[in-house]
């Protein structure tokens, strides 16, 4: 009887340590998450730990850009999400907050904060380095009636970004290059 | 008069000429049967069907056939989650590319006006 | 394969580049253009077996793909950039992706100068061979909007080739 209630509780903190651990790979509170995805008319949702990157590098073959795959086989996590609503007022200040909050250590460092006066639009581009490296990058876009989080882990640039560009759907980046407050590599 | 028309005429045949539709990007087909793919393998397999059959033979075959059902099956789903987490690559970089390019975007429309007099 | 999946294999083969067209068209971006005719289809598969003859498909498939890439270029102007509601003479969406012919390339680089309303229209009229009565049902618009649309859209397409046509003679 003492061995199972011992079992139970390992297997309690397991899954404790496991769902907390979810929330620490993709950075995006999971509360929130709850909450957005009910209020959303459409939503995206996509968490790619270094496991299932390494995983979808094997399926990538010959016709797929090697910049491409290079870029993923490097690469700890990439985490998105994005919300549509169908109305404003689906999240407050507080709700950016809390997920800029999981960025503000002093490793990580803006490369552009724009907060419009009016609250309308606020973006976010967090990044993470060593040295002349970045480590780590955080996109948080939020618009009157969306919302997109993009968290990559591990070693990333716009130059890698802007390498994909322009094969298989992914856009190129037009401003490739330009210094919004000069964080490229 | 006869000239306007004729003008238009020719826009008008230059449109429909210019307008044909044009091709689809390569491998686009591929890329949307990987997410109808990656769809897909989200629901439930149907459980497999096997045959009745008597004796230690049977005992056999059905033990080879198990075995076989549960490779091929194992491969299939494999190479279904491959592709659906290929998929979700492409997707999370899509939405990477275009999310960073609309803050950039904005951010250097930004500073062009602030820049002005 | 099974026939339902073939179907939806061969209308997709059947109308991917009426869609991307449509997209890229209205859209004037071969990312986007390419993100919205994905969606399109994969609406498209789970609603493929209501839809029942060719050309029922077909008309699904144009409005489907008209109402996401208008909303598509929504969310882009929401985000900061204002909507054209007069044709910019210096604007010019250089598409990204060549097109296959000369003409093709010069009728879109003109067809991008116009504002989005009116660049959708000519899309309906010219690529799709749609009748403006069907494009004011398609679009919700009345009929005098679209002729007016329609009107306008020749218009300045007229004035802008003559100036490409002067400044090259310059040139």
């Amino acid at each position: 009887m003492k061995l199972q209630r011992t079992a139970l509780a390992v297997i309690a903190v397991l899954l404790t340590c496991s769902a907390a651990l979810a929330q620490d790979s993709s950075h995006f509170p999971i509360t929130l998450q709850k909450q957005l995805t009910a209020r959303a008319s459409n939503y995206t949702e996509v968490n790619l730990d270094r496991s299932m990157l390494q995983f979808a590098s094997h399926f990538m073959d010959k016709s797929d850009n090697a910049a491409t795959r290079h870029l993923i086989e490097k690469l700890n996590g990439v985490y998105v999400r994005t919300y549509e609503f169908s109305k404003p007022g689906q999240y407050t200040a507080a709700d950016l907050e809390s997920i800029r909050r999981q960025f503000q250590s002093s490793d990580w460092k803006p490369m552009v904060r724009d907060h419009s006066k009016n609250g309308l639009s606020n973006s976010d581009i967090y990044v993470k380095s060593e040295g002349n490296e970045i480590l780590g990058m955080f996109i948080l876009d939020a618009e009157p009636q969306e919302l997109d989080f993009v968290y990559i882990s591990g070693p990333i640039s716009l130059d890698d970004l802007s390498a994909m560009g322009g094969n298989f759907g992914i856009p190129k980046l037009k401003v490739r290059g330009n210094s919004a407050a000069g964080g490229n590599k | 008069m006869a000239d306007f028309r004729n003008e238009l005429e020719e826009l008008e045949r230059e449109l429909r000429e210019g307008l044909a539709a044009r091709p689809a990007p390569d491998g686009f087909a591929e890329r949307v049967f990987a997410r109808v793919a990656s769809k897909e393998a989200r629901r439930e397999a149907r459980p497999a069907m096997f045959p009745h059959w008597r004796g230690a033979l049977a005992a056999v075959l059905i033990a080879a056939v198990l075995i076989a059902a549960g490779l091929w099956q194992r491969q299939r789903q494999r190479r279904i989650a491959g592709e659906h987490a290929r998929a979700q690559v492409f997707l999370a970089l899509r939405i990477t590319n275009s999310t960073l390019d609309a803050i950039l975007q904005q951010k250097i429309q930004h500073n062009t006006k602030e820049a002005q007099p | 394969m099974s026939p339902s999946a073939e179907r939806f294999a061969n209308t997709l083969h059947r109308h991917q580049a009426r869609v991307y067209s449509i997209a890229f068209r209205i859209l004037g971006d071969s990312g986007a253009a390419e993100e919205v005719a994905q969606d399109v289809f994969l609406e498209l598969h789970r609603s493929l077996p209501r839809l029942e003859s060719e050309e029922h498909v077909t008309a699904w498939l144009r409005r489907v793909a008209c109402h996401r890439s208008t909303d598509a270029l929504r969310r882009r102007a929401a985000r900061g950039g204002a909507i054209q509601d007069e044709w910019d003479e210096n604007l010019s969406l250089t598409p990204q992706a060549p097109a296959p012919s000369p003409l093709m390339n010069r009728i879109e680089c003109l067809l991008f100068t116009l504002p989005p309303a009116q660049r959708t229209i000519l899309v309906l009229r010219y690529q799709e061979d749609m009748e403006p009565e069907d494009i004011a049902i398609e679009l919700e618009m009345p009929l005098a909007t679209v002729r007016s649309h329609l009107q306008r859209g020749l218009h300045l397409l007229r004035g802008k080739a003559e100036r490409t046509l002067k400044e090259y003679i310059r040139g």
